[in-house]
């Protein structure tokens, strides 16, 4: 396996449109990075990139320390699984999985033992004769994946890969890759726009947003500690609610509620004094309380939980909130209900990078 | 499953008799060479076309049939045999020798046959000479592309049949 690393790579296209800016990444070996962001951000083009699909206008590409900037694809013995598989229709299973070896002209028996030595980690066995149109999605997604196994790359690359799947197959699939990811310990860079699939998969996130890097670190740093504004309300389902709030002496003040700051939160906040900052508080960190009012437009049983959509304020003319409670609720429309909050973020209203708190 | 002991054998469970099958496109192409060769006259068009002259005769038509029924059937036991198919070397077997009971009927008929001319001798008199309708060289060039064609089938048949063989007693060695 390999060692990944992109130095300030950027892509211009010819009609000057850019599409992504400065991107800095150092992978390491049997490291899975999962690039996330909304449609047009840049992530398969700098995938792409990696592959060497798309020429590097700007930056370098490293991998285990050789320039591969402008070396061909073929050349860098990288393997990519596309979201629509691009498997050939009228091989069987195992022509498709042994073809690139074929290809390579290598020993037939030695091609054998890789296929079915990748057949057996994908449960792919009983389908080996069979024509890709015969499978489910989420077979043919495994045969594109044991298409990449038996080359033995150095690095995997993984376009969208579960994006044809429905929601229970996705899934299943997901947990495959995550299983293959432990089981081959391989370099590997994911692409989606599914922030599940990147909380779940990633031993890293590289969130990105308009071709620029917005933050890079594991799950739990994105999840916990965004970087900035785009980051929370990207990672987490629900998304993060936000409250414009004034910073006025130890007091958070919102038209519709207002907080005492705790000694942490003040010290944080001391050089936004009379100014107007963002309060991030994602829907799973309120609970019933106190602290503010919220007037219910909606009300989703999950089971476990629900989640109670509504508008700040008893009148109900504050912020859009989503609220995620813990065990089953049964509010009406135009229910008031009194909650509190266990954990805030705070953003800079004008740069809209985080405010750093001490927990 | 079943540790594999043979990895050439257990191969075959997957893939394609590609061998047998090209020999009987080999084959196929052959009897195409036969064909647009078999009708070729080296000389001018014979007056009046004798009783046994043997190509204007219903014969043209059958051996036209029987040609594309040969490339229909060929091809389709081709594909049959490289998907390891059991009942195609049968009909292999028997395409292979129907081209050699081919070489019997018409280019030998053909050749055997014969057409009058009259030309005149060194003399200036006339003299009526006889003359082969399927030149020597016309004639073995046909019989060798049914020999070579009836033997690339009857290959590809015992081919096919020798690899289902080895392939069922493996695969009988592997459940057991």
């Amino acid at each position: 396996m390999a060692e990944l690393s992109l130095q300030h790579l950027e892509k211009i296209y010819d009609n000057n449109v850019q599409a992504v800016f400065d991107f800095n990444l150092d992978v390491k070996d049997g490291e899975l990075i999962v690039l996330v962001g909304p449609s047009g951000c840049g992530k398969s083009t700098t995938l792409r990139m990696v592959a060497g699909l798309e020429d590097i206008t700007h930056g370098k590409l490293l991998i285990n320390g050789k320039d591969v900037t402008a070396a061909p694809a073929k050349d860098r013995d990288i393997a990519m699984v596309f979201q629509n598989y691009a498997l050939y229709g009228h091989m069987t299973i195992y022509e498709n999985m042994a073809f690139s070896l074929t290809l390579r002209k290598e020993d037939p028996n030695l091609i054998h033992k890789k296929v079915i030595a990748a057949a057996e980690i994908l449960g792919l066995m009983e389908q080996l004769n069979k024509k890709p149109s015969q499978l489910s999605g989420g077979q043919r997604q495994r045969v594109a994946m044991g298409r990449s196994i038996v080359r033995n790359p150095q690095v995997f690359l993984f376009d969208e890969p579960l994006s044809n799947l429905d929601a229970k197959l996705r899934s299943g699939t997901r947990r495959e890759i995550m299983l293959l990811h432990k089981r081959l310990n391989a370099t590997m860079l994911y692409v989606t726009h599914d922030q599940t699939e990147a909380l779940t998969l990633a031993d890293r996130i590289v969130c990105m947003s308009m071709g620029h890097v917005q933050q890079i670190g594991t799950p739990l740093e994105l999840y916990d500690t965004p970087a900035n504004l785009f980051v929370a309300s990207f990672i987490g389902l629900p998304p993060m609610n936000f409250m414009d709030v004034e910073v006025k002496g130890d007091k958070l003040i919102n038209p519709n509620f207002t907080l005492t700051m705790n000694d942490k939160e003040a010290k944080a906040l001391a050089q936004y004094q009379g100014k107007t900052v963002v309060m991030g508080v994602r829907p799973e960190n309120f609970e019933i309380g106190d602290e503010l009012q919220l007037k219910v437009i909606n009300n989703e049983n999950l089971g476990m939980n629900t989640l109670v959509h509504g508008h700040l304020g008893a009148d109900g003319k504050g912020e859009r909130i989503t609220t995620k409670l813990h065990g089953w609720c049964d509010y009406k429309i135009d229910d008031v209900v009194s909650l509190k909050m266990n954990r805030k973020r705070f953003f800079d209203k004008e740069t809209t990078n985080a405010i750093e708190v001490e927990v | 499953m079943a540790e594999i002991t043979n990895t050439k054998l257990d191969r075959m469970r997957y893939t394609k008799d590609k061998r047998s099958s090209q020999m009987v496109l080999l084959a196929i192409v052959l009897n195409v060479l036969y064909y647009v060769s078999i009708y070729q006259q080296d000389h001018p068009v014979v007056k009046p076309i004798s009783a046994d002259y043997p190509y204007y005769s219903w014969l043209i038509g059958a051996s036209v049939i029987l040609n594309l029924l040969f490339l229909l059937i060929g091809f389709l036991c081709s594909e049959g045999v490289k998907g390891r198919r059991k009942g195609y070397t049968g009909i292999l077997l028997f395409l292979g020798v129907l081209q050699f009971v081919r070489i019997f009927y018409l280019p030998a008929k053909a050749h055997n046959s014969v057409y009058s001319e009259t030309v005149k001798n060194a003399e200036g008199v006339a003299e009526v000479v006889t003359k082969k309708v399927m030149t020597d060289g016309q004639y073995a060039f046909a019989v060798a592309m049914l020999v070579l064609s009836g033997l690339l089938c009857i290959g590809a048949a015992v081919n096919s049949y020798i690899n289902n063989k080895k392939l069922a007693d493996y695969m009988k060695s592997v459940e057991a």
